[in-house]
């Protein structure tokens, strides 16, 4: 986990509706929350992200927690600085063989994530998610109108690949209290170190 | 579809004669070729002799109203593996074979000379046409000369300069719904063989052939229905594949750590972000392409669509997982532009593209080409087409590019290339790899309904014992699916849903009047492979062929430092009777 070095307040953004999936490229790099130590991998699934139990059983169909295919959520307790991955159903052998439970999970029995006790851990700990494919689509905006954090560089690097069409309206880029234009605001965001962390929340109008 | 096509290319000029199905009657796609090329082919003879056959077969229920039904078989004694060959391809061609009646249409016998041939197969019969004109040219030169003939209702199968070169990486390619060459059967070098027999393309003209009746019409469309509407309400068939088209699997298997980079030497790529399924449906959507099309009348999935350029021109289809694996991690490119232009090259020339990038990476490995530099791959790809004597090397496959380079470091099973998972980290598809007849295949073990075929048996799923019987089963199960014509992608939804499965089977039996069961399904799909394997022994073939290049036991790979651990007892026992 990244030192957290705080950048004034949050970075808040206001994009046209329609270009909200250009920044579900962030929610694939991965963006940090903080959560309960020691609590299972589901109950930060529904608990800390706020996945319905429905979606977890039937939308989220492949589960990696560390690059480990983990079958049972239940039983799965990620380590401070876990890396959680979520994909909906993915195609072809390989797709079917990392489903969690699959018929074919077999097929990956080195890579499948063994499940441990949970630790007797008190405080929070930090956990990067990723979401991937129609996960993204379907719960990235409600991700990113809440806010998510992620690191300085990896927003630095997708908001510069970005064309000028997202950022209308004109100075419409607010940290903390304060209006930026886009050359002022990746100027500030490359002035904090590689690893530091931006909260970043969307708001979203008409368009 | 009751009839089989045989041109003799033996004469001063192709002849061919009609003949009906005989003893392979009830057989189609995958299950006819391999039934053929089985019986009519001597083992030991060359792949680019006279002795060698070409048979291109739809399945069997292609040319029907069945949805996805549109796969064709092509099949030989394979010019890269050495060994018995099934490639197959969409696009329009197996409906339109099927329709005009020929269950398949077999190229055989010494061709005489260099002259190439142009077949015109209708309602009509069919004509042999010399044409010297065709010399060199490429799929899409051809699709310019012909489209005005099968553009409409018809199909074009035919070869690149690398099959007429005789590459062992060459494919036959089979045009799409707009009539592009975009859709090959690519892996084994099944073009050389077509152009040994001097044919540079099959023109179909499917006006007046009328869709496949069945035998019980009701039946039939009840249980197409209910197939159709399985696949539909299946989150991968139905939805996933639309969306994000297999290259959705770049960023899960690049998670899994079993993304091969660089060569095979590590199991995640830094860029894979960039190229991902994702970002190149969302990059399609900006630039106006289509992010979701079918490659053949009757497709219900949309896997495909078009790859255009920031200005909205047509580049190529859109590039599958495999190419974008192959010419991109594997190859160090992380841009989807240039490997856009790669797909299109090898379209054009008719090279597989999962051969293709595996034998880059492989040049980059002997220092040829720097990892990461698109524009040599790009010089590379050209100067295959042209067939200099380097483009030569590299479009013999990867295995002869590592020994003309001195590289051990070649990643082939039966000399054929491994696509895009590392059976490191996925060591039940190694299995696949190392025992399927056609070499390093990654859809030679699919998912087929594990639930109804019993796929796995009684043994533990996650023992060495247990993935031997889980990679078995499935090379059964998806050699029965290569028969039918149906797309390998409709694995998913019958995997996950019985009924699904049990609505192909009643289409199955209602178009053909049969009363099949899912164990008579299993066994057709052990007969396929026992003949397979049978003329691979005959061929010369042992247990030692059935293995893994010896580094990937030897050397860890990153993320989770694992080696392929299967023993050869265990992969000995795959197929022991």
């Amino acid at each position: 986990m990244p030192n957290s070095i705080p950048f004034p307040q949050s970075l808040e953004l206001r994009v046209a509706a329609r270009m909200v999936p250009r920044f579900f490229t962030l929610l694939r790099q991965g963006f940090w929350i903080r959560v309960e130590a020691g609590a299972s991998l589901q109950y930060v699934l529904t608990h800390f992200l706020g996945f319905p139990s429905s979606v977890v059983q039937d939308r989220i169909q492949t589960i990696f927690l560390d690059g480990n295919a983990v079958d049972d959520p239940e039983s799965a307790y990620p380590d401070p600085g876990a890396t959680v991955a979520l994909s909906a159903a993915a195609p072809g052998l390989a797709g079917a063989g990392l489903r969690k439970g699959g018929a074919l999970a077999g097929l990956r029995g080195s890579i499948t994530f063994s499940a441990s006790p949970a630790g007797h851990q008190d405080g929070a700990m930090d956990l990067r998610i990723r979401l991937y494919n129609l996960l993204a689509e379907e719960w990235g905006e409600v991700f990113l109108t809440e806010g998510i954090k992620v690191e300085a560089e990896e927003l630095r690097a997708v908001l510069a690949d970005m064309s000028a069409e997202v950022w209308a309206p004109e100075g419409a880029v607010r940290v903390g209290g304060e209006r930026l234009g886009p050359e002022a605001l990746l100027q500030r965001l490359g002035e904090l170190s590689s690893d530091a962390l931006v909260l970043l929340r969307l708001t979203t109008v008409s368009g | 579809m009751d009839k089989i096509l045989r041109v003799d290319v033996s004469g001063d000029k192709p002849s061919y004669v009609e003949e009906p199905l005989g003893d392979y009657a009830g057989m189609g796609g995958r299950g006819l070729t391999s039934a053929m090329v089985s019986k009519e082919v001597p083992a030991d003879s060359h792949p680019l002799g006279p002795e060698n056959k070409l048979v291109i077969a739809p399945g069997l229920l292609s040319g029907s109203a069945a949805v996805n039904a549109g796969r064709l078989s092509v099949g030989c004694k394979s010019p890269l593996t050495g060994g018995i060959k099934e490639a197959n391809a969409g696009g329009q061609g197996a409906n339109v074979l099927a329709r005009l009646g020929y269950a398949a249409i077999v190229l055989e016998g010494e061709r005489q000379g260099e002259e190439l041939y142009i077949l015109r197969i209708g309602k009509k019969g069919m004509d042999v046409v010399q044409d010297a004109s065709l010399e060199k040219l490429t799929n899409y030169q051809l699709m310019e000369r012909f489209h005005g003939e099968y553009g409409k209702n018809g199909a074009m199968i035919s070869i690149g300069p690398a099959g007429e070169m005789r590459l062992a990486n060459s494919t036959v390619a089979v045009t799409d719904m707009e009539g592009r060459p975009t859709r090959h059967a690519g892996r084994g070098g099944v073009g050389a063989v077509m152009g040994s027999k001097g044919i540079k393309a099959i023109l179909l003209d499917g006006s007046e052939a009328p869709v496949r009746r069945p035998q019980d019409p009701e039946a039939f469309k009840q249980a197409n229905k209910q197939f159709a509407e399985g696949l539909r309400r299946h989150p991968v068939t139905g939805q996933g594949m639309a969306a994000y088209g297999t290259n959705v699997l770049t960023n899960v298997i690049n998670e899994s750590g079993a993304y091969p980079t660089y060569n095979f030497r590590q199991g995640q790529y830094p860029d894979a972000e960039r190229i991902s399924g994702e970002t190149q449906a969302e990059l399609e959507k900006s630039r106006g392409g289509k992010a979701s099309h079918g490659c053949h009348r009757g497709c219900i999935m949309h896997c495909s669509g078009e790859f255009v350029d920031k200005d909205g021109n047509y580049v190529t289809k859109q590039p599958e997982y495999e190419t974008i694996w192959a010419h991109g991690g594997n190859c160090g490119i992380g841009d989807l532009d240039a490997i856009a232009r790669m797909d299109y090259l090898n379209d054009d020339f008719g090279l597989d593209t999962i051969e293709m990038g595996a034998t880059i990476g492989v040049a980059m490995e002997a220092g040829l080409l720097d990892f990461g530099d698109a524009d040599r791959v790009m010089e590379l790809l050209q100067e295959v087409g042209k067939g200099t004597p380097l483009g030569r090397i590299l479009g013999s496959g990867a295995a002869v590019t590592a020994k003309a380079f001195g590289v051990e470091r070649a990643p082939v099973v039966k000399n054929q290339a491994m696509p895009a998972y590392d059976p490191r980290a996925i060591k039940g598809i190694g299995v696949t790899y190392a025992t399927s007849p056609m070499g390093a295949d990654h859809t030679a073990g699919y998912a087929v309904a594990t639930n109804i075929m019993k796929v796995g048996g009684d043994v533990d799923p996650l023992s060495n014992e247990g993935q031997a019987a889980l990679s078995r089963d499935l090379q059964v199960a998806t050699a029965a699916l290569d028969s039918t014509g149906m797309c390998l992608f409709i694995a998913f939804a019958i995997l996950d849903q019985p009924d699904t499965f049990q609505a192909l089977i009643d289409m199955l039996n209602a178009f053909y009047g049969l009363e099949m069961t899912a164990d008579d399904v299993n066994g057709l799909g052990k007969s396929i492979l026992d003949k397979e394997r049978d003329f691979n022994t005959r061929a010369g073939f042992t247990a030692m062929d059935d293995r893994l290049p010896r580094y990937f036991r030897r050397e860890a790979l990153a993320p989770h430092q694992a080696v392929f651990d299967v023993s050869d007892q265990e992969l000995d026992r795959v197929f022991a009777k």
